[in-house]
């Protein structure tokens, strides 16, 4: 009988090591090759740097528009529990390190009709106080 | 006959090279293919690469269209071109000015806020994408740009949304005015004190008519199924009281009307209708009949879920652009009621 004796000839482990390399084959194609594509993301997809952004130009819209609602609805895009507290984490943030006053005015003007105004931001609302 | 046995140690594995070759093959195929599709399984499905970190121009085209209105809010009150074409930049498309100005398109016909529309339309115009249509809201006196003063004591609080029974009232002229010191007027057009942010903004009135009246809202009606579907157009002063004997132009392919407003004074002073036609497109002039204001009114389906799935009429209110004398009228119905339905307004 022609017959020889080879290890790799066992069909169980031919399987294993097909399933194995294609495992890696899938691996590696779907994480390098062809990845979902970032398309279609969202809002609080965006850097943070962007959803800071976001946020200055929702008080921005608000200062034009002055209605609350529609800036809470914006700003439920970025997928946070509390609308409130992001504007007031960015305004802060904002004020510290001193940015554009354009920018803070926006987003303590939004603070202000969302009814978070902190103690930082009332150098900015002097004016308005009669 | 069996060509295939296990040795003694069942370590290996005896085989007839001929008989079984193809047989292994498939066994090692069979293998991939499970193992390709486990991997491609969870490469896609189950732990899909993750982004985060990511830049507006992967935002869905909804999302970068609020990014656009944002932007042109922002815009509306700064002045700051240059920052506006760094933040439309983010989008990276190459002909951002025209994407702005589609946008602009998709507000007037989808009778979006005023406020945003003109917005819109201001960061169109000055990404030089004008188109016909914003010329009324470029004409616009913008009723609370006031941009945020660099006076570290000057903030004001947020601007109240222009009610539409008292729109902005300032004219055209006394913005000009107030923003750049005679720009268009003098005939040497540079301002040396120009403090306005928007150079490319021009109101060149000596060769864009402005229009006698502007639309200031457009709301699409649903109403019982009964109900003929009509044009109603209420024509009013800035603060709201109707002006009678205003002609309305209607045009279609084909045909035209003018009716006149204060005809039927139960309803208004300022009101007119028009009964409008299935499969006909109208636009709407005001006063002049050269400068359509409004394009693409059709009798449209409202939404099943609204019962009787009645077809649309639609409101325009406009407001005239120039002073008017002051008129008493009777109280009449507010154009600014709620009708049985109207469409509702989203964020964006």
């Amino acid at each position: 009988m022609n017959a020889r004796r080879q290890w790799f000839l066992d069909p169980r482990l031919l399987l294993l090591g097909g399933i194995l390399a294609g495992i890696g084959l899938g691996l590696y194609h779907g994480w390098m090759v062809d990845p979902v594509e970032v398309v279609d993301t969202d809002i609080y997809d965006l850097r943070a740097d962007y959803q800071d952004d976001f946020v200055v130009m929702v008080g921005a819209l608000y200062r034009l528009e002055g209605n609350a609602q529609t800036a809470r609805q914006l700003l439920g895009r970025l997928n946070r529990p509390d609308a409130e507290n992001v504007v007031v984490d960015v305004t802060e943030r904002y004020i510290a390190r001193g940015a554009r006053r354009q920018d803070i005015v926006y987003l303590v003007g939004l603070a202000q009709g969302l009814g978070v105004v902190t103690e930082p931001m009332r150098p900015f609302l002097q004016a308005e106080v009669p | 006959m069996s060509g295939e046995h296990w040795s003694e140690d069942a370590h290996f594995y005896e085989v007839s090279e001929d008989r079984w070759g193809w047989r292994r093959f498939l066994v090692l195929l069979i293998g991939l293919a499970i193992g390709l599709a486990a991997g491609l399984v969870y490469t896609w499905l189950l732990y899909p690469v993750e982004f985060y970190n990511t830049e507006p121009v992967d935002l869905h085209p909804g999302h970068q269209d609020t990014w656009i209105m944002l932007v042109s809010a922002a815009y509306r009150l700064d002045g700051d071109l240059e920052r506006a074409n760094a933040r439309l930049a983010e989008l990276q498309e190459p002909q951002i000015g025209q994407r702005v100005a589609q946008l602009t398109q998709r507000y007037i016909a989808q009778g979006k806020p005023v406020s945003r529309i003109r917005a819109l339309a201001l960061l169109a115009d000055a990404l030089g994408a004008r188109t016909p249509d914003m010329l009324a809201y470029l004409a616009t006196p913008q009723p609370n740009p006031s941009p945020v003063p660099a006076s570290p004591t000057a903030t004001a609080p947020p601007s109240p949304s222009p009610s539409p029974t008292a729109p902005p009232s300032p004219s055209v002229t006394a913005r000009a005015a107030s923003e750049t010191p005679a720009p268009q007027r003098s005939p040497s057009p540079e301002p040396a004190a120009t403090r306005t942010p928007r150079p490319t903004r021009t109101l060149r009135p000596t060769s864009t008519p402005i229009p006698p009246y502007l639309l200031q809202e457009r709301q699409r009606l649903c109403r019982g199924s009964q109900e003929q579907p009509q044009i109603e157009v209420f024509v009013q002063t800035e603060v709201g009281v109707g002006i009678p004997g205003v002609e309305i132009w209607l045009t279609w392919s084909g045909g035209a009307e003018r009716i006149v407003t204060g005809l039927k004074p139960e309803v208004g002073l300022g009101y007119a209708d028009f009964v409008m036609q299935p499969e006909t497109s109208y636009a709407v002039a005001v006063g002049d009949p050269s400068l359509q204001l409004v394009q693409g009114l059709m009798i449209e389906s409202c939404l099943a879920r609204q019962g009787d799935t009645p077809l649309t009429s639609w409101r325009l209110i406009f407001v005239s652009n120039q002073p008017q004398p002051t008129v008493t009228e009777a109280p009449q119905t507010t154009p600014t009621e709620a009708p049985q339905a109207t469409a509702t307004e989203a964020p964006e």
